[in-house]
């Protein structure tokens, strides 16, 4: 499932990103596990939780990035 | 010392090179600041040092250059200009490399570090907020990770100074020592070994967030976080436009006006001889005496708060926050949220917010808001213009030009997002911590912009203002009025002598606004006064910053822009309104 499905508070672990440098630097890679922190209304983006760091990504990358159950 | 430095690379190097390195928002630049001593500002939002800087530190008895490397994420795929400028920096070589770790952030940390340390080039690792990790139950074996990546680390906590003279004289002692073998790579991708040395050196304890944690998560959440940020943002406009007046009319007008301005006037008419001489220099535009009220009285207070709140919100990290929070309202003009950035700035001064645009993600998103920024965010100093001419008459006149300039940027914003070619990518960004901001820093950050404006704006409002008595004085003002009568008093229904404020709004933004004080205009022709200025050219400072960070082209096409909007809305206003006066009249 895309990372737009995962519900608020919700872990999982990332399976699938996008071909994108900045996603890897960022620690977005398939592995990680995150938590949805919550979306910003009007389709705005998504916050999630990797570590003790928030990072904000749009609505179209979430929907690119497939994610599976939290390890 | 041994024959192994071969001072190559394409920079003379006289004196030792010391690069500061890290990821963005590690503390970088607050560690540059109190390592040199030198004016550069540091502030946790992403990408602030995006042009570097470079000061001169003194190491084991000998000066060094030390240079701000813009942060960055990654070496081997460099994803905006910064990132592009720090890794050509490193492959230009240096004696040492000091490397920043956020011990909050160690493994992500670890991915750059690692990249770096492939170089071989001497390292030192400076382990930043550590007092941070340790609230939040972090636990690092500082020595473990030195071991790991076979160079020294010094544990930091930059905002309080400690283990900053330790960490240069490291870096001063590694310099000299020969740089060492380049670390060799374990994993085939540098996060698998960050990963596996992080799980090596880090523990994570229980602990319960504290004030500034549970701030930082409540902060982007659309609930509380869209009202924290209004009453954020009300209680920063309520301490620069209510501060301000307050500092304006209780101490600064008083001293000028009462003190210095009968002082002056009578020291230069007792040595100049009643004339034009004497005019320029006392009379109606005196420039020695709106010369110091203008900017002094006027401005100043108002410029000085304005940082303080502006500092404020990017030295506690909120900024990034409050990009996240606007992003959707943003994207409706095809940019993103973090632009907000450059906008707020705007709000201070147009020249930082055009340099702030460099950190936008594509090129055009930072024309798009350098041209919105100069169309219609007025900038502090026109604040305060806006409040001495508005403020007393009518507080609805100067709620409406705000009102105005807020309407203006977003139906500029969606007409330009049609406009301009090009793509907006989406939105990928790190949030900082929220923290409590470092009061020396503060102070000193909002001690130099302060000063920097006022240097910047001083000389330019003597020049405008003494132009301004000599245009008067000469009798070329009112021929020049003549000429662009039908514009000015049949277009704009404002009097002949309002055209001062069109050729002085030229050289600075405040002096297209603060020519109609001295006019006794309507409450009506005040407001259509100011949206002209609103939306006028910005200064000639601006217009200089545009060429050089876009092109020629791009500064005249802004300033044809901004002229045609503010003689067509202003126009349009008058005429609307003295449409509706006369329907009253007839009416009635």
């Amino acid at each position: 499932m895309s990372l737009n499905e995962v519900k608020l508070c919700q872990s999982c672990t990332i399976h699938q990103t996008p071909y994108l440098p900045l996603l890897a630097s960022l620690g977005l890679r398939p592995g990680a596990k995150i938590t949805i922190v919550c979306r910003q209304p009007l389709h705005g983006p998504v916050i999630v939780r990797l570590g003790q760091r928030c990072l904000a990504l749009s609505r179209e990358l979430a929907d690119q990035i497939l994610v599976g159950e939290a390890a | 010392m041994s024959g192994c430095h071969d001072a190559s690379g394409p920079l003379p190097m006289d004196k030792p090179r010391f690069l500061l390195m890290g990821n963005p928002n590690v503390g970088k630049s607050v560690i540059f600041s109190k390592l040199t001593g030198l004016n550069a500002h540091a502030a946790n939002y992403t990408g602030t040092t995006v042009s570097y800087t470079s000061g001169t530190v003194v190491a084991q008895g000998q000066q060094a250059v030390l240079i701000d490397v813009p942060g960055t994420y990654s070496l081997d795929s460099p994803s905006s200009p910064a990132e592009k400028i720090a890794a050509e920096m490193l492959a230009q070589g240096a004696n040492a490399v000091i490397f920043v770790l956020d011990a909050t952030n160690l493994e992500r940390n670890l991915n750059l570090a690692l990249q770096v340390a492939q170089r071989g080039l001497p390292v030192v690792y400076a382990l930043n907020l550590s007092d941070v990790a340790t609230q939040r139950g972090t636990v690092i074996d500082d020595k473990g990770l030195a071991k790991e990546l076979s160079a020294p680390v010094i544990t930091t906590v930059a905002t309080r100074n400690q283990g900053l003279r330790a960490l240069l004289e490291k870096t001063a002692q590694a310099a000299l020592d020969c740089p060492p073998e380049p670390l060799e790579p374990a994993y085939s991708q540098y996060w698998e070994q960050a990963a596996a040395i992080a799980a090596q050196v880090e523990k994570q304890q229980e602990y319960s967030p504290g004030f500034w944690e549970r701030m930082g998560d409540l902060t982007l959440k659309p609930w509380p976080g869209l009202p924290i940020a209004v009453l954020a943002l009300s209680a920063m406009l309520g301490l620069v436009v209510g501060g301000g007046k307050a500092l304006r009319s209780l101490l600064l007008l008083p001293l000028v006006n009462d003190l210095y301005a009968p002082w002056i006037s009578s020291l230069v008419s007792s040595v100049v001889p009643a004339g034009v001489l004497q005019n320029i220099l006392i009379g109606e535009y005196g420039a020695l005496i709106k010369g110091v009220e203008w900017p002094f009285a006027l401005i100043l207070p108002y410029v000085f708060l304005f940082y303080v709140a502006l500092s404020l919100l990017e030295d506690t990290g909120y900024m990034p926050r409050l990009g996240v929070l606007v992003d959707n309202l943003f994207r409706k003009m095809g940019i993103q949220g973090g632009n907000i950035v450059p906008f707020i700035m705007g709000y201070g001064c147009a020249v930082p917010a055009i340099l702030g645009t460099r950190a936008a993600t594509s090129q055009r998103e930072r024309l798009m808001v350098t041209t919105l920024v100069c169309l219609a965010v007025p900038c502090v100093a026109q604040t305060g213009a806006f409040i001495a001419l508005l403020g007393d008459h009518s507080l609805a006149a100067l709620l409406a030009v705000y009102l105005f300039s807020l309407v203006a940027i977003f139906t500029a914003g969606l007409v330009l997002n049609k406009m301009v070619r090009g793509e907006t990518p989406p939105m990928l960004m790190e949030i900082p911590n929220l923290l409590p901001p470092d009061g020396r820093a503060l102070a000193k950050k909002i001690w130099l912009r302060t000063r920097h404006f006022m240097l910047e704006a001083e000389i330019p409002m003597v020049l405008g203002i003494a132009i301004a008595a000599l245009l008067a004085e000469t009798g070329a003002l009112e021929s020049f009025g003549r000429f662009i009568a039908p514009l000015v008093t049949g277009w704009l229904g404002l009097p002949p002598e309002a055209t001062l404020g069109l050729i002085l709004g030229i050289i600075r933004r405040e002096l297209a606004v603060l020519p109609l004080l001295e006019l006794n205009l309507t409450t009506f022709q005040l407001f259509v006064g100011s949206i002209v200025a609103l939306f006028y050219l910005p200064c000639l400072s601006v217009l200089a910053v545009i060429i050089r960070e876009f092109n020629l082209k791009t500064a005249l096409a802004i300033a044809l822009f901004t002229i045609v909007a503010a003689f067509l809305v202003g126009g349009l206003i008058n005429q609307l309104g003295s449409l509706i006066s006369m329907l009253m009249e007839v009416v009635l």
